[in-house]
This record gives C-alpha cells, structure tokens and sequence, in this order.
C-alpha cells in the first residue's frame, strides 16, 4: 500500500484496504476463509471485514441497490437538475437567515428565557438579550440560520464547545430549541464588547495585545485539545467580562454552516479564513490559529494583513500574498514579536506554530526580556576558581539527569537483508502518527509504548540521541518527525531490525492503536496489530500493542510474563502519563513547565515513581536542590513502581549523591550500562564518580567521552573529559576532543576552551587575548557576567589584580540585578582573595563574612551544601579566623547522619585546617589521616589535603615532603583547575611568612610537574 | 490529510471557495437560461467552470487533476446546501408546499438521500480522508478512475481499490444497521 495518506486512522485503514483487496482477488467461497487467516486472531477486525466483504458482494451480485449508483441514477434522472434549479448565485443570495427568520419582541418568551432586546443581527444569526427568572441572571440567546442544517449536527457541536471550561471561553449555559424547532444557545453575556468595537478606535498598545493573544491562544489550545476547532476566530468573537478578560465566544458554530465560517458575509469574516479553509481543505487548529494570528496583525497594526476590493479578491489574496510586515506599520512591534505573528501567519500549516500553546508561550517570550540563559558550564563557574569542589558533580548531575531518556544499544546488524527479526536487535519507533488534536494524547502513548518495550530484554529501542545524529548526518534537521519513508531510510542506516509504526487515533469514544513492523530495507510490513480501547483502559491498549509486537518479533512469552504490567511502573492515570509526557517534553526548553505540568501528574498520582524521578531532575535544572532532594527519597520510597531502567539510575543516583558509596555508584552504574549501553545518563554519572570520588582520570575520561558520543550537541560533557585530557597531559587529546563538539554551543564552548587552556598552561598573554575575545563575543547573557566572572577570576590567580579586580566588582552588579546571590557571594570571595594579596587582610574578612551573608543556606542539595560549607570553613580556617568557622557551621547545618563518610571526612579537613594555622602540624596530619578511607574522598578535597599535608610538613621543617605534596595538590587539581591550588598558594603568599612559595614549585605549569608523565 | 500539490505550488488554481461560488451562479444561469426543463448534470457544470476559470496552458495536467479536485468538492457543498435547504423547507418554513407532484417528492427523498451521504462520507472521512476524497471526485465531480487517480496522484489501481471499499463501507453504513463500529 502507498504511505502517501497518513491520515488519523492511517495504519488501520491500510490495513483494511489491504485486506479487503486481497480478498476481492480471491473466488467468493474463499474469501472469508482468508480473512479468518489473515486477521491473526484478531475478532474485531474480521467482524469489520466480513462486513464490508459481504457489502460488496451484495452489491457487486445486484441484490442491492448501493446509495451511490442510486444517487448517481439520481443525477441522471435530473433531481440534482432540480436541487440545483434551486440554487441562487451568491452575489445577492438572500439572507440564509430569512427563510426562517427569528423575530422575536421584548417581552417574548422562548423556553424559559424572557427577551429583553435584539443585541445584534447578522449571517450567523440573530443574537437577543433575555433575563433568565430562575436563576435571575441575563443570558444572550444566540439563534442559527436553522435552514444551513438540519439542526441535529448543529445542537451536537454546539453541546461539544459547551463543555469547554477555560477561563477565556464563554461559558454557554444551555443548546436547545425553541417551540418552533429552531435551534438557539443560550449563552453568559459579557458586558464588556466585542473586540471589533475597541479596534474601531485604532490599534492596541503592544502588551494589551499581546496579553489578548495570549489568552485567546491558551483558550484555543484548550478546545483543540478536546478535537474541538473554532473556525471562525475573528474579532467580533472575542468579547470582554467586566473584569477586560478575553472571552471566545460561538465555538465551532461555524461548522453548522456547512464548514465554512458566514457564507452571505461580504468579507468581514472572510478575512480571517485560512488559506486550507478557503481551498476546503481538511482544517485543524493551526486554522483557528492562522485566524488569531490575522487578529493580532490587526490588534497591532489597526490593519488587517489581507485586503482586497471584493470577496473573491480578498481569497486570492489569503492564498497568494504575504503579510506585509508588521514591524515596519508599527514600530513599537519588536522583531521577536513580529516573528511570531508572521509564524501565525505562514501559509503552509506545517510552517505555524504547532499549537495555541506554543503560540502562547512564544508570545510571551517575545515581549518579554531574555530570560538569564545558564550553560551548565557557566553555570559553575564561579564555584570552580574560587571553591573548586564540586563543579563537576553538579555539572554532571544536571547533565545526567536533563539528558533526554535513551534506550537500549542495539546489536549492530550489517548490510544484508533480515528476513525476520533477530533477537536483540534495535527497533526504531516512530512517532505516533495522529490528528493535531491527539498529539498530546500520543506523545504519552509512545512514552509508554518506550518504557514497555525497555522493559525488554529482547528488543532494544533506539536512542533518540542516535536518531538526531542520523538525522543529521542525512541532512535533516534532528527534530524532523519520523514519519513514512524517512523512518524507513533511518531505520535502514541504523541497521535496525524493525521499524514500528504506530498510530493513534480517535473513533467516536475510543481510542484505535495500531502498530506495524516493517522491514527496512525493503519496507516490507513484517506484521500489523492494532487493538482499541476507552480513554480508561487507553494505558493497557498500548501495553497489549507493545507486548503483541514483542510477541510477533519473536520474544518468548515466558521473557513477556516477566515485564510488569504497564500501569504499575507507569502509572493508572493516562492523564497523569500525558501530563509527565509534556513535561519531558518541556524539559529542555521550559523548566517552570516541567514543574506545573509535574506537580499536576503527582497531584493524580501521588506514588508516580517516574514522575518523581523527573522532578528531581527538574529541581537541580532550576537550582531548585530542595527539591531535588524531596522526589528524589519519594521516587525510591515509590521504587516498586519504576521500570528497571529507571529504578537503577534512581539507585545510583542515590550511591553517588546522597549516601556517597562511591564504589556501589560505579558499581550500579556499571550494570546499568550492561543492559543499556546508550545511556548518557549513566556514562556522565559514571564518569563523575571514577573522576570525583575514585580518583580515575583514565576510567572517567573514557566515560565523558563515551557520554559525549552519546550527547547530541556533545555540550553537557565534552568539556569535562577535555579537561581531563589536560589533567593527564594529553593536551592533543583535549584539543581534538573539544573539535568534537556540535549544535549551537559550539562557538562559545571553543571560546571558553581556548581562556581554560591558557590558564592551564600560564601563558598570560594568551589567556589574556582569550579572554578579550571570549568577552567581546559575549556569548553568555545578560552582558556575559558568566565568562567575565571566569576570566576574573583566572586573572586573579595570574596575580593580574590590575585586570582581575574591575572586572569581578562590574559583575558583582550584574549578580545583584538578577539575584543571583550564591554566584555573588563567590565574587565577593574572589575579591577578598584580592584584598590577602594586596595584604588587606580587614577587608579581606569583610568581604567574606558578606558572601557568607549572601549565599543562601537552602539554595543547594544537600551534598552541595555541605561541600560549600565545608569549604567555606577550610578557607577561614586555614586563614585563622576561628570565629568565622563557627558562623558557618551555625548558617550551613551539617549532615544529619554524623557517621556520614562526606560529613566525617569533612569535619577532620576542616580541623585539619584550624591546626594548620595554629601551627599545630602533628594533629593536622592525624587529622587528615582520619579523614577519608583510602581511594576514596570527596570531590576537589583531595587537593586541600595535599595542600594541608604540604602545609604542615612545612611547619615541621620537612621542605622536601612539603613540595612534593603541594606538587600533588597541583597535580590533583584537576577537579577544578590548578587555579585552586594557586588561588590557595595566592592566599598563603599574601600571609606572608606561614609558608615560602616563592620558589615556585606550585606555580610551575603541570608539563613542568610532570614532564615524564 | 491528502497529500495534493499545495496552493503554493499551483499558484493559479482557483479555490474551493471561488468554485462553490462559481457553480452556485452556473447553476442559476442554466436554470434562467433553458427554463426549468432543462436537465443538468454535475458532471457538465464542473466542466462549465473549468472552461471558464481554468487554463489547460497555464495548469498544466497537474493542476488540471487539482482544479477537479477542488471543483468536486465544492460541487458536493453545493449540491449539499441545495439538500439542505429543500429540507429546511420541507419541514415548513416560510414557502408553503404548493404542490406536491411527483417529481417534487422524488427531489425531496433525492435530497435525504444526498444528506445521508453527505453524514456518511463525513465520517469516512474522519476515519479514512483518502477513501472520501475517492468518492467525492468520482461522484460529484464525475471524474474517471484515470482522473480522479491524478487529482489525487495515486495509481489508478489504487483507485479502483479505494472506490470498492468506500462503496462497500457507505452501503453498508447507509444500508445496515447502524454504521459500521471502528471498535
């Protein structure tokens, strides 16, 4: 069959046709014996097919007139003739409404409404005021022109749009009809007029009317998504309540009129038709939107896009011409928003924005300032110069748990053709393939349809991940829909042993899914399956479509019987599925989203374990550590009811950032990638603990680079493993790993590794000309605090206070503005840096008690606090100030479990430190060795330990153990640059006399320290 | 959704909405000129409007195939609207029946019967847009199997598959009881 028709019910019908076809090819008495064969099982589908089988045979055998050779006789014996006699040109048509006109006097009744006046009259209608004496409220009664249809359509669609409840929808109280038979809705009357009467006055100021698109967006969206469309979206359908919020009004009124909003008007609603409305094409909601997208044209400019002398003009117009540009009619219009609105207004729906929704968030994002955009890499930035610790396990988790959900790799199958599928293969799913108006319910159905087939160990489902890059390398963009023949083509340089096609559609209350496996090579269908069922049970249709499929490909049903039943590790509410589907899907875009639309899942699914999962995920995106922490212990609480994909990362998750057993994490981690070899999430955590915890540059750079493969703008750990290479002076290595970075980051990512690399090697003049260009791009925003914080404070620890010092105070301003305060207390500790190294040592302490004032104590994890606070007290205590080491102990609590390994480690560095500086060199080294088992300790606090050893084999006189443990620490800096070690060294440099650094042992470049390495 | 040459790609191809307009008036202007004893097929009156709107150079066969397209489909609106109104008035609005000969029952049980197919092709066409397009072109707009196979740029032998089973599925949906159950 020919793919060319993906309509709703596309899978399915091919189907049908297909097998309709092959049993017309066969004798009569054949037929149904192949049908029995060929439906596999399937009694629905027979009972359809036999159906339609014996219509045709009916009417094939003359014992049955069919309704189209009846009509068609019709036609020939001149009834159409006489409809058609019937029929008045437009020009001068009489007003449809006349036939049957609705005349009613103050005074009249109809049902129990009592008439007060006749508030409009026109082509759609006639439209009174009435009191209603039961509820004594005043309703608009609403009549339809009832000759455009027989009224039963009308009152069904009219009942439909009535049960919209969105806060800017007009509320319709009652479809009904009067004695008479005529149709009428009786509907809230909104005091407020029409928007055609504001627009009478000019244009909208620019935020009204955009805060007008934007509700009327959100309504439309609202409708669409129940299947309804307006198709007759113009100004005098949106009508203001007293309070000036927007109200759509007549949903899907239009539709009675035959599918075509208004036929008698003269062109005022003509000018809000689509292109596909005027050439009668099928219409779904990015029509209503082309209509709000002329309105808002409108709204803005006082002008409507499309004009024309007559009708017929006007159309041609609609489907030849452009919009002429909004920004040049008004110029208050900012280019973003004249975007969108020419997005609106694109004549190819597919060229429109997707959904009122979309368009709603894009209009509010376009009159909007840029929202303050943190690159994970900026984002830790600060942190790293001055503290150093724990950068990179933040970078990773955020990295890890943003990363879009992967699956399984696949056992790579070469070039030859597969007549059946072998077990272990890949299979590339497609996107559900539905009507705009179910793509919500469809992207939760493929996410479902996902995590039952990982929950086998026989098929492997394609990583998204690799599909982009397949994608890419074929010269598409990697978000184009896997769709026909594409999917075949991708599937096919995949080397995947099926593609599963699938497709979701609506058929009166049910819901029809059906899959297809097709060879990919030669698009051969392997097999087809559907089932259907009621929105309540939609979950176990897909769980019965997925395990069918499985079935089909050859899993054995004892490997079936062992996954768990879809609902459990998914959840019972479809909605709840649709709502945490949307909210992955806004995951890389739209965080605040992601919580609303998670909050509502768990609200109807308090143990949705997956759901838990993401917001934990979502909670570090935002900063929001609180939270992470909350769903994180509520997802393992609710563990039963994970899949076991999610359930070990969940685990892992856990070894390495709450219970800190960094050998279990590996571990966990390890069999996570056993089964799931493409699991980016997995490879950068694993990647975290061997660099962070296990003191494995090798293992963890293999694991970063590994994870960047599988990244598909290679951003999130790319400049990690490249840093590593550093680390292990493999400086090439580095260089030609970060030529391996993709997508839009690219620039800025060279940019900022060419100012690392420079301060790696201490080559002053190129770290300062990196840095000016790095700041004259002004890649990060606002004015790039991020990258001018980085190149400050790299200064800084150059000793170039001269550069360093202005540049960190204009970024502390920025910090200020976008309350930023944690990034602003660490400027203020580079500065007081500043102040030791001109010997300011008052200052210095000022500036620190203000960042210790500055960096909220809720605004991390639990382990990131904990680190923070950790070395926040190393730092006063090292310098002395004994005092201050308690302040922060009191403002940042420690750990609640006392015999925690972090926590226990903490402690002794930290009184490691103190006796440092009180020069009591024995406990600082008895400290130290109680601090952590060795092979393991926490992030970046390896490098304090070299350096506190180095520091008390100092004070005893050992110069020659001393250099080589600050050698180490310089060495083993690597967790957040060697600057953390010279930014210490500056520290103690400027406290002149506790330690001679001057020979230079510690400032020497790492090649130096390590030249046979 | 069909997959036809869009407007952008056929600039000059007149739509749905001219078309309905324009056999709207054709229709009248038969009725005026020959009186009302001419007889008149849907079949002449798209090709009357392609005559006059269309451009065999300018079009080319491709949008040859969509100007039928597009003219069936607006044919069966107006065809349908006449349907309706003949209804509207039947049930008794303000034109009183003055006569009820023959011929005029015959046209009112044509125009119910238009309506019901009109109902049923609505709903195959949510269900299967191809297959109703089929019909509509073939039907209404009278084309061939070979014509209406380029309208939709499908083989012919598709077309003559998909016109079987939309018969088969409107004789049933029309003629069985209820509509055929997509469960």
């Amino acid at each position: 069959m020919s793919h060319e028709a993906p309509g709703p019910d596309h899978g399915l019908w091919d189907r049908i046709s297909e097998l309709f076809q092959r049993a017309l090819d066969r004798p009569p008495g054949e037929r149904d014996a192949f049908l029995v064969e060929a439906v596999h099982g399937d009694s629905a589908l027979l009972a359809r097919m036999r159906r339609l089988v014996a219509a045709h045979e009916e009417v094939e055998a003359g014992r049955a007139e069919d309704p189209l050779s009846s009509l068609a006789a019709g036609l020939e014996a001149g009834r159409a003739a006489a409809l058609l006699r019937e029929v008045e040109p437009r020009e001068g048509a009489v007003d449809p409404g006349k036939s049957l006109a609705v005349d009613l006097s103050p005074g009249d009744r109809v049902g129990r409404y009592r008439i007060r006046r006749r508030l409009g009259r026109g082509g759609m209608g006639t439209v009174y005021e009435a009191h209603d004496p039961v509820l004594d409220r005043c309703v608009a009664l609403k009549f339809l022109p009832p000759l455009l249809d027989d009224g039963t359509r009308l009152l069904e669609e009219a009942r439909a749009a009535s049960s919209l409840d969105h806060p800017c929808i007009g509320t319709v109280y009652e479809v009904d009809q009067d004695d008479q038979g005529r149709p009428f809705i009786a509907m809230a009357s909104y005091p407020g007029g029409t928007l055609r009467d504001r627009l009478r006055a000019g244009p909208l100021p620019v935020a009204e009317a955009v805060r007008i698109g934007v509700q009327v967006a959100d309504a439309l969206d609202a409708a669409h998504v129940r299947g309804i469309l307006h198709r007759d979206v113009k100004p005098e359908n949106l009508v203001f309540d007293e309070s000036g919020r927007v109200k759509v009004v007549d949903f899907g009124i239009a539709r009675t009129t035959g599918g075509e909003p208004d036929p008698s008007s003269t062109g005022g609603t003509a000018a809000y038709m689509s292109p596909e409305q005027v050439s009668g094409r099928p219409l779904d909601g990015r029509s209503d939107l082309w209509a709000l997208g002329v309105v808002l044209f409108e709204m803005l400019s006082g002008q409507r896009p499309f004009q024309a002398e007559d009708r017929r003009q006007l159309l041609e117009e609609i489907q030849r011409a452009d919009a002429p540009a909004l920004g040049t009619l008004r110029p208050a219009v900012n280019p973003e928003l004249a975007q969108v609105v020419a997005r609106t207004l694109a004549r190819a729906p597919s060229q429109r924005l997707p959904s009122g929704k979309a368009l709603a968030t894009a209009l509010r994002d376009a009159t909007r300032p840029a929202p303050q955009l943190l690159s994970p890499f900026s984002r830790t930035r600060g942190a790293r110069v001055v503290l150093g610790l724990g950068a990179i396990a933040l970078l990773l988790f955020i990295g890890g748990v943003v990363a879009a959900r992967q699956g399984p790799q696949l056992v790579e199958a070469q070039g030859f053709a597969r007549p059946a599928f072998s077990p272990h293969s890949e299979v590339l799913v497609t996107e559900f393939q539905s009507g705009e108006e179910l793509a919500e319910l469809a992207l939760a159905t493929r996410e479902a349809l996902v995590v039952d087939l990982q929950q086998s160990g026989f098929v492997r489902v394609v990583p998204r991940v690799r599909v982009q890059q397949t994608l890419t390398r074929m010269g598409y963009a990697s978000d184009t829909p896997l769709e026909g023949t594409l999917a075949l083509e991708v599937g096919e340089r995949m080397g995947v042993g099926a593609v599963l096609e699938t497709t979701v559609a609506r058929a009166g209350s049910r819901y029809m899914l059906a899959g297809r496996a097709l060879e990919p090579q030669s698009g051969e269908e392997l097999f087809a399956v559907r089932t259907s069922a009621g929105e309540r049970r939609l979950l176990g249709a897909v769980e019965r479509l997925s395990r069918e499929m499985r079935l089909r490909l050859g899993e054995a049903s004892e490997s079936l019987a062992e996954s768990r039943p879809l609902p459990e590790v998914t959840t019972a509410s479809m909605e709840a599925l649709r709502l945490y589907a949307l909210a992955e899907q806004a995951m890389s875009f739209d965080p605040v989203r992601v919580t609303t639309f998670l909050e509502a899942a768990l609200e109807l699914d308090p143990g949705f374990a997956m759901a838990h999962r993401l917001a934990a995920a979502a909670g570090v995106n935002q900063m929001r550590f609180e939270v992470t922490n909350h769903h994180l212990r509520l997802a393992w609480e609710h563990r039963d009811r994970l899949p076991d994909r999610e359930r070990w990362l969940v685990e892992a998750a856990r070894a390495s950032e709450v219970d800190y057993h960094p050998f279990r994490a590996e571990e966990l981690y390890e069999r996570i990638l056993a089964r799931f070899p493409d699991e980016f999430i997995a490879w950068a955590n694993l990647g975290n603990t061997r660099a962070s915890w296990l003191h494995d540059p090798e293992g963890a750079l293999v694991a970063f680079q590994r994870a960047s493969e599988l990244d598909a703008e290679a951003l999130r750990t790319l400049p990690t493993a490249a840093q590593i290479a550093l680390i292990l002076n493999r400086p090439e290595e580095a260089d030609d790993l970060m030529v391996g970075a993709r997508g839009a980051q690219f620039e800025p990512m060279q940019a900022r590794w060419r100012v690392t690399r420079a301060f790696w090697y201490e080559d002053r003049q190129e770290l300062v000309a990196a840095c000016e260009g790095l700041l004259a791009a002004g890649f990060s925003s606002p004015p790039q605090a991020d990258d001018r914080e980085m190149c400050g404070s790299m200064y800084l620890v150059e000793g170039e206070l001269a550069r360093s010092v202005p540049i960190l105070e204009s970024v502390m301003e920025d910090y200020v503005r976008g309350g930023r305060y944690r990034n602003l207390a660490s400027v203020l500790q580079s500065l007081a840096v500043a102040d030791l190294m001109r010997g300011d040592t008052v200052q210095a302490q000022g500036r620190f008690r203000e960042a210790l004032q500055l960096a909220p104590p809720d605004g991390f994890g639990e382990p990131d606090r904990y680190i923070y606070r950790t070395n926040l007290q190393i730092h006063a205590a090292i310098l002395g100030w004994d005092d201050l080491v308690g302040r922060i102990g009191e403002r940042y609590p420690p750990l609640p479990d006392p015999d925690h390994l972090l926590g226990r480690g903490g402690k002794h560095l930290v009184r490691a430190a103190s006796a440092v500086s009180h020069g009591d060199a024995v406990t600082a080294l008895a400290e130290l060795d109680a601090a952590f088992p060795p092979g393991v300790m926490a992030m970046g606090w390896r490098t304090f330990d070299e350096l506190l050893r180095g520091l008390a084999f100092e004070l005893l006189g050992e110069d020659e153990l001393a250099v080589d443990h600050f050698r180490r620490a310089a060495d083993r800096g690597w967790a957040g640059f060697p600057g953390l070690t010279k930014d210490r060294l500056n520290i103690l440099m400027a406290r002149e006399g506790l330690v001679r650094v001057e020979g230079g042992t510690a400032m020497a470049s790492p090649r130096q320290l390590n030249p046979g390495s | 959704m069909i997959e036809r040459p869009t407007p952008a790609d056929l600039p000059e191809v007149p739509h749905v909405a001219l078309l309905y307009d324009e056999l709207r008036s054709l229709a009248h202007r038969y009725r005026s000129r020959e009186g009302a004893a001419a007889t008149l097929h849907t079949t002449e009156l798209v090709h009357e409007a392609y005559l006059r709107l269309g451009d065999d150079e300018r079009l080319g066969s491709r949008g040859r195939a969509y100007f039928f397209g597009a003219a069936s489909q607006a044919m069966r609106r107006v065809l349908v609207d006449a349907a309706r109104r003949r209804n509207a008035q039947k049930r008794g609005g303000e034109f009183a029946q003055v006569t009820l000969g023959e011929e005029h029952v015959a046209v009112d049980a044509y125009a119910s019967d238009l309506l019901d197919l009109d109902r049923a092709l609505s709903t195959l066409e949510s269900e299967s847009p191809r297959l109703a397009r089929v019909v509509e072109l073939r039907f209404f707009g009278g084309l061939s199997v070979e014509e209406t196979a380029a309208a939709l740029e499908v083989s012919p032998r598709t077309v003559k598959g998909d016109w079987a089973l939309a018969r088969a599925w409107l004789h049933d949906a029309l003629g069985g009881e209820g509509t055929p159950d997509a469960t």
